[in-house]
């Protein structure tokens, strides 16, 4: 499809060309806020905590009754979810940088459920959950760009896309549960036709430039198509005040695929691309955590997470070796119960870089994570003594701060000295900044 | 890249996608309804409360006392077929399926807002979140209502408050209706080689979200009469953009826009009757403003449609403690007029039957949940079309004489049937009475 200087040169066939995406691994908003407010405000390290409705994304076996818990407990939540990025890159003259997509501020509604199925159904410990992500502003909103074009990797999409989570949590036996959740999520599919009816030679008065004005009718066959991450825990409570966890938590990827074709174009046929994106990748992750209660009225959650970054791909669909590497990251939560009806949040979550463009074509944006958390929970209207209130609320705030680092491209690590020069990084950058977020959530009790 | 020799290409038509409302495909289609609902025809907007009166009619939500939740899954076969004249038959069958979920529960505690009632409702079909063809001629022979509108997901989150001690409800929810932004920019990459050449896509999606409402109002005149009236707000979805490619010397450069027309404004009424307390006839009548229809490439139809009432009845028995037999019939006059003109929708008056039951699992030592079956036929009489050919376009001016490319054209005849079965369970949760059971040992 190169013109030439006589006119256009193209293929009378399909001409099929793989096309760049945007931020890749644009991960779901829970994948590092945690789902819910509670969960935010314990940095996410619920692994070995059961009892809520973030279970379903923190260790799916916590949604199976816990010993002590009211019987046929219902409990649903509404919860607010807002993040604001403080984000600069800039050149190492220090102008700043404009990226691809910006980094936007989320706001988002969050629903969740979680339900004891004992009586219901028979079965005793059997506990189920579901829970939905809305974006305030869309059902989703995402952008693709090409690798080499600067964007941030997580910032800019993570948060804008609907997610719906629903499990099972049975508890066998007093001192273990199991439990299993599917993350749903929706690919989407555009096939495009365009057949040009009406074509007539035309001259720009400006440059002059000669080309044809095409009349073309257009049809597109949409599908959206489910996708299921599995999620996968158990809990194990060997003494009193103790919990083990042990979590596998399947790939998680969002694809936007299909072709455009152009039929019937005069003096050229049939020409087209193909296209294939993958804008939202959480690897397989395996976590292992602990909750123990080492004083009265306080508990201890921590977890260690190992994600499996080194098969990341971009949202080009592409690998690069050596790139992407595996991440192991720490959580730490803490609760302190200050009276009956109130209990106090801090945690601590350190979340490791997962690319880095080695002076490589790539300008994608990633910088390690040091998350502060801090929250609280209050029981409200407690007919049967605090804890058992009819309605509690819950707060969080993360402050998370971006490191960043610097690029220098290395131009061994280009095809060529014109792709050095395209390259919008060429001349080297530097990014950092900060991401703040807050969530507070309404549960009431049946 | 030059612009010597650049082509424009000029998109007069665009995409379009189409999501759906809340736990139906559609007023009267036998695909996503919950399953009680389903096997009484879709009739019951009077109420007692459903799973799916959040949809239906959210003010039927004012006589549950309790927390309640639905899980049920569905699939069927939908079968159509046109036929020119002196043609055969072209027939088409997919599979249809979904499954759906549903909370209704009452506001909690014992304050002031102790008459409001929630509730929510999601529907996914099985295959595809959401399926949407938009040919790109206007001729194309499609089946009107059934086709796209089958496939896709929906929300409905609503409340209702329970007036004079009950004997009253109004409620109101909104469904979430999405639409689609799509701009796109294509650029050839002068740096790829000539044997793989390459294109740098900057694509972006966006789903705004649109509301479209349900107010209905449900009272009880008498013990053993409900009445209920809805309003239920039209759906329509957009897809916008923009198209600006160049790659080589092509250049598009055109906007996106297109309509997927969902659901009419509809105004139901519908009445309840339990003259004894195992036996419950429920009838409604709802006017639907199809009047209003666009087709997927945003125009009103010539001839535009018609609006229609259609009917539905269902009954319900106990034939003992723990098992409830159910029927239904609807009856759905078509909306579509006589195609003589450039669009061939195929439809017909269609006529839909269906049967289910309710078997309580406590009988069976299975807990307090109820399962909940059904099965549903629907079918369409025969739709035939004699084209007018001077209301025709002529498809080539530039050969001599009418040229006429209509796919319908002189005359065709086409049709179709539903089937679909259906299960689900109800689940009672919370406690009650509260807190009286506060004592109560858990476990």
């Amino acid at each position: 499809m190169r013109p030439s200087a006589s006119g256009v040169r193209v293929p009378s066939a399909v001409v099929a060309l793989c096309f760049a995406g945007s931020s890749l691994a644009a991960a779901q908003h829970e994948d590092r806020h945690g789902l819910g407010a509670r969960a935010m405000g314990l940095a996410g390290a619920m692994a070995a905590r059961a009892g809520s409705f973030a279970a379903l994304y923190h260790g799916p076996a916590g949604l199976a009754p816990v010993p002590g818990e009211r019987a046929a407990l219902l409990e649903a939540s509404v919860e607010t979810f807002v993040a604001h990025p403080f984000v600069r890159v800039e050149s190492l003259r220090g102008e700043p940088l404009r990226t691809a997509a910006p980094a936007r501020s989320t706001f988002a509604l969050l629903f969740g459920v979680r339900a004891d199925l004992s009586r219901a159904l028979g079965v005793r410990g059997l506990g189920a959950g579901f829970s939905l992500y809305q974006p305030g502003d869309a059902l989703a909103r995402w952008s693709n760009h090409p690798d080499d074009q600067l964007q941030w990797l997580h910032l800019t999409d993570r948060t804008h896309r609907i997610g719906a989570m629903a499990g099972l949590g049975w508890r066998p036996l007093r001192w273990l549960a199991v439990g299993a959740a599917a993350r749903i999520l929706f690919d989407i599919e555009t096939l495009t036709v365009a057949r040009v009816t009406d074509a007539e030679p035309q001259t720009d008065p400006t440059t002059g430039e000669s080309y044809v004005d095409v009349t073309a009718q257009l049809g597109e066959r949409v599908r959206a198509y489910g996708r299921l991450a599995p999620v996968l825990s158990v809990l194990v409570e060997p003494t009193e005040g103790l919990t083990l966890a042990a979590r596998y938590r399947g790939s998680s990827e969002v694809e936007d695929w299909g072709w455009t074709r152009v039929e019937q174009v005069p003096a050229i046929g049939t020409l087209g691309f193909v296209h294939r994106f993958s804008h939202h990748v959480e690897p397989d992750q395996l976590t292992v955590g602990v909750a123990l209660e080492p004083a009265p009225r306080w508990s201890l959650g921590a977890e260690v997470a190992w994600t499996d970054w080194s098969n990341g791909r971009s949202a080009e669909h592409r690998r690069y070796p050596g790139h992407f590497g595996d991440t192991i990251d720490p959580a730490v939560g803490i609760e302190w119960e200050a009276s009956a009806a109130v209990a106090m949040r801090a945690g601590y979550r350190f979340v490791r870089r997962t690319f880095d463009p080695f002076g490589g074509p790539a300008n994608l944006l990633d910088s390690d994570e040091h998350a502060l958390t801090v929250g609280a929970g209050v029981e409200l209207g407690a007919p049967g003594g605090a804890r058992s209130g009819r309605w509690s609320i819950d707060v969080a705030l993360r402050v998370a701060w971006l490191p960043g680092d610097t690029e220098r491209k290395d131009w061994r690590r280009f095809a060529s000295d014109e792709e050095l020069e395209l390259n919008p990084g060429r001349d080297g950058y530097r990014w950092s900044g900060w991401l703040a977020s807050g969530a507070l959530g309404v549960r009431a009790r049946w | 890249m030059t612009r010597t020799g650049a082509i424009r290409v000029r998109l007069v038509v665009a995409a379009t996608v189409a999501w759906g409302s809340a736990a139906r495909a559609q007023t009267g289609v036998p695909f996503g309804d919950e399953p009680r609902s389903a096997a009484l025809a879709g009739s019951g907007l009077a109420g007692p409360a459903g799973l799916d009166s959040v949809d239906r009619n959210p003010g039927a939500l004012h006589t549950l006392e309790r927390p309640v939740a639905a899980l049920w899954a569905h699939g069927g076969s939908l079968r159509w077929w046109f036929a020119r004249r002196g043609e055969p038959r072209d027939t088409q069958t997919r599979f249809v399926g979904g499954f759906g979920v549903a909370l209704v529960a009452p506001w909690p505690g014992d304050g002031p807002l102790r008459t409001v009632r929630l509730g929510v409702g999601l529907h996914v079909p099985f295959e595809h979140a959401l399926s949407v063809d938009a040919p790109p001629r206007d001729d194309v022979p499609s089946l009107a209502l059934y086709e796209n509108r089958a496939e896709r997901m929906a929300v409905t989150v609503g409340g209702a408050l329970a007036l004079l001690d009950g004997a009253i409800g109004l409620g109101a929810a909104i469904r979430f209706v999405p639409s689609l932004r799509t701009p796109t920019r294509v650029r050839y990459d002068p740096g790829s080689s000539e044997r793989r050449p390459r294109v740098l896509i900057d694509l972006e999606r966006e789903l705004p979200v649109g509301l479209a409402p349900v107010v209905g109002v449900a009272a009880q005149p008498l013990r053993a009469l409900h009445v209920g009236l809805v309003y239920r707000g039209r759906a329509v979805m957009r897809a916008e953009g923009s198209n600006d490619t160049r790659a080589g010397g092509i250049r598009l450069d055109d906007p996106i826009d297109f309509a997927a027309f969902v659901e009419p404004d509809v105004l139901a009424f519908g009445v309840s009757w339990q003259p004894v307390a195992a036996l419950r006839v429920q009838a409604d009548a709802g006017w639907a403003r199809w009047s209003r229809f666009v087709t997927i490439h945003d125009r009103r139809p010539d001839p535009p449609w018609r609006d229609m009432i259609e009917a539905r009845a269902g009954v319900e028995i106990d034939i003992v403690r723990s098992i409830t037999l159910r029927a239904g019939l609807a009856y759905e006059p078509t909306p579509v007029p006589p195609q003589r003109r450039v669009s061939n929708f195929v439809d017909a008056d269609r006529l839909l039957v269906t049967a289910g039951a309710g078997i309580g699992l406590e009988a069976l030592g299975l807990g307090r949940a109820r399962l909940e079956l059904y099965g549903a036929w629907l079918a369409m009489a025969t739709a035939r079309a004699h084209k007018d050919l001077d209301a025709l376009p002529d498809d080539d001016a530039q050969t001599p004489g009418r040229q006429i490319r209509n796919l319908g054209a002189p005359a065709w005849s086409g049709s179709a049937t539903a089937w679909q079965a259906g299960l689900g369970l109800t689940l009672p949760l919370g406690r009650d009475p509260w807190p009286a059971d506060d004592d109560e040992a858990s476990r």
